[in-house]
């Protein structure tokens, strides 16, 4: 076999595997969208969203939107989003420094995160953290990070979190700490 | 100690579970409450929130559940039961499920106990099958008595 034959061989192979490799990794190449233009973006953003029989299933307001037609991503800053799980009002309000969505299904928020709840009469009110991803059909959101629940009369922390948006039970992973005020009228 | 009562409550937990519906907040796993001197441990322990300060009820659960207190006299008061209910606004500790308080050589069981954190006063009653029950008073009573 000449030489010839061999460099083809080798070069044909050498071309096989890098195919093979972006394939394996299409989110890299894809989730980086600072390296891309945005395909178009809007400032002072306000989208509503609706669910098949017309009712708001969720609302986005935010200072700056960018979106990434190749990747199907947007990027927000200074996001806030209102949740319907149910049809008459918004149970959930997500702010947030900045937020990734991929495919208007999978968000994910970024610093000083504050998981407010408007249908409590506040006695747990919120919950901080630095990183939250919500997925809006299966209405969950879930962290790995610490997480610290915020009341009137407690303050409580732990690390991990998983919560469902429709049920409104959250759970705290592990290293639970929790301070009772006692404040008495 | 009488000043355990105004204290904070630290619990500290291996896992939480928040209803926030419910404002129910429901701590799992090698649970222990402490309230100045006092010392709650147990398996579970849920708390049932209100609007109105410092008003929250926790019922511990374990087998037992374990509960203690150091007495103004210095001695230790120590109990378990299957349930314990804290009622921080009425400073009412009710222990039911094979009560049991003890301090020093005083012991008292019953299947209910209702003990006062702040006057470390406490009652107990055998309920319907009628177990014989004792009364005793925390030293620190008879002495001031014997004043």
């Amino acid at each position: 076999m000449s030489t010839q034959n061999i460099v083809i061989i080798v070069l044909l192979a050498g071309a096989g595997l890098l195919w093979g490799w972006l394939n394996l990794h299409p989110d890299d190449s894809q989730t980086n969208t600072s390296s891309q233009s945005p395909d178009f973006t809007a400032s002072e953003l306000y989208t509503v969203s609706y669910d098949k029989l017309g009712n708001v299933q969720y609302r986005v307001y935010a200072d700056s939107m960018k979106y990434y037609e190749k990747s199907q991503t947007s990027s927000f800053e200074s996001p806030r989003i209102l949740i319907y799980p149910g049809p008459q009002r918004p149970i959930w309000q997500i702010v947030s420094r900045t937020a990734n969505a991929y495919k208007q299904n999978l968000v994910t928020f970024h610093k000083d995160v504050v998981i407010k709840n408007l249908s409590n009469d506040g006695y747990i009110q919120d919950l901080l953290t630095s990183l939250l991803h919500v997925n809006l059909t299966e209405q969950t959101m879930s962290t790995d990070q610490k997480v610290t629940v915020v009341g009137p009369q407690y303050d409580q922390i732990g690390i991990g979190m998983h919560g469902s948006l429709a049920t409104e039970v959250v759970t705290l992973h592990r290293d639970i700490n929790a301070v009772y005020h006692n404040e008495q009228n | 100690l009488e000043s355990d009562y105004s204290q904070k409550i630290v619990v500290n937990a291996d896992q939480q579970k928040v209803d926030i519906k419910d404002n129910r907040v429901t701590f799992f796993s090698h649970v222990i409450v402490t309230q100045g001197s006092i010392k709650l441990e147990a398996d579970r322990v849920t708390v049932y929130g209100t609007g109105e300060k410092g008003s929250e009820v926790m019922i511990a659960e374990g087998k037992p559940a374990q509960f203690q207190q150091k007495m103004d006299s210095g001695q230790l008061m120590k109990g378990h039961a299957n349930h314990v209910r804290y009622e921080l606004k009425s400073r009412i500790v009710t222990l039911t499920g094979k009560a049991q308080l003890q301090q020093q050589d005083s012991l008292v069981k019953g299947d209910t106990i209702r003990y006062n954190i702040k006057t470390q006063e406490m009652v107990a009653d055998g309920g319907k099958k009628g177990h014989v029950t004792t009364i005793f008073e925390p030293q620190q009573l008879q002495q001031t008595k014997k004043q």
